[in-house]
């Protein structure tokens, strides 16, 4: 989250730092955007939806139930 | 930090045809990731808040690729005043058989589980009814798939019981869909009511109406009526419109336009 700063919500999905989803341990978020990719995130590491949904559904991004 | 890249993820196309004076046009597409909706919280989302005893139902409209384990409709687990608060939430269990859980006295130690023993079909719109009198005996909560009655009696649904029933609390808890604690769905979702009372079979009949959604804002008891999309289509975002007389709209989060999608039941 140290570049959270960086992120323009105007240009992608997501509707604010609050409504963000992080990672189990708070550390990573997830972004969304349509289009040329916004140049904050150039450089970046993207996943097309199966793959990120993959990614979701792993024990860092999704805790067990109670 | 992890991008996706959108395009290829909106729901297609199933518009009906034809003109009426009541149309379902448009559902909400939730990809999964980190879409969901709030509705904020309201007094009359915590079951039997008005005290009038006619108990509890939920109704709405479901389609999923893979219905397993999803997170439909939730106001439940939020945190504040430094603890975790409990109400109840709504999902799809790993075998795709949609489940309601309700907690007494906000806590976990004190719940219902229902679960109706019939499983989701893949891309296929289903309509859910659960309707409860409030009692914590298994023959006081029944559930439909598509207009049929699921109940422990029938020998279709299952039920139990952890520690002690009273009631459910009032919580500050936000209504949400799409989403519980972690958890995000990938579902399309529609035409989404609460009611203060316990439908019966001839009321849930109607309100699946064959398979084809019909107006519910005239319904005795409504406590909230959310189109999702209906009737404005992608002009509405990013409010969802509550149509009962108690207006608490929703607000699509983490969502755009092209979430409101025609892929209708």
């Amino acid at each position: 989250m140290a570049n959270i700063s960086q992120v323009d919500f105007s240009q992608v999905h997501q509707t604010s730092e609050a409504t963000l989803r992080l990672s189990v341990d708070g550390k990573e978020t997830v972004l969304k955007f349509t289009g040329n990719t916004p140049s904050f995130l150039v450089g970046l590491q993207q996943y097309n939806h199966s793959e990120i949904l993959a990614i979701m559904a792993s024990s860092e991004w999704t805790k067990k139930e109670e | 930090m992890k991008i996706l890249k959108l395009g290829q993820m909106l729901g297609g196309s199933n518009a009906p045809s034809g003109a009426s004076e009541f149309e379902n046009l448009y559902s909400l597409s939730f990809d999964g990731v980190d879409d969901y909706v709030t509705c904020g919280d309201a007094d009359v989302f915590t079951p039997n808040n008005s005290g009038a005893n006619r108990g509890f139902s939920v109704s709405f409209w479901i389609k999923a690729a893979n219905p397993s384990g999803k997170r439909i409709l939730n106001k439940n687990q939020c945190f504040y005043s430094g603890a975790n608060h409990y109400e109840y939430f709504i999902l799809s269990d790993f075998f795709a058989k949609p489940t309601f859980f309700l907690y007494a006295g906000d806590s976990t130690s004190n719940a219902i589980t229902f679960r109706l023993d019939s499983s989701l079909s893949a891309d296929t719109w289903h309509h859910i009814a659960f309707t409860w009198n409030l009692g914590s005996t298994n023959a006081d909560m029944i559930g439909y798939i598509n207009g049929v009655a699921h109940s422990v009696a029938i020998g279709n649904a299952t039920w139990s019981l952890l520690g002690s029933w009273t009631s459910v609390s009032n919580t500050n808890c936000p209504l949400e869909f799409g989403r519980a604690s972690s958890q995000y769905a990938a579902i399309n979702l529609d035409e989404v009511a609460l009611f203060d009372n316990q439908l019966s079979a001839a009321e849930v009949s109607a309100i699946y109406n064959g398979g084809t959604p019909t107006d519910l804002s005239g319904e005795s008891y409504l406590l909230g009526y959310w189109r999702n999309g209906d009737t404005e289509g992608t002009s509405v975002y990013p409010t969802i419109e509550d149509y009962s007389s108690n207006s608490n709209d929703g607000t699509m989060t983490n969502m755009d336009s092209g979430d409101i999608v025609t892929d209708v039941p």
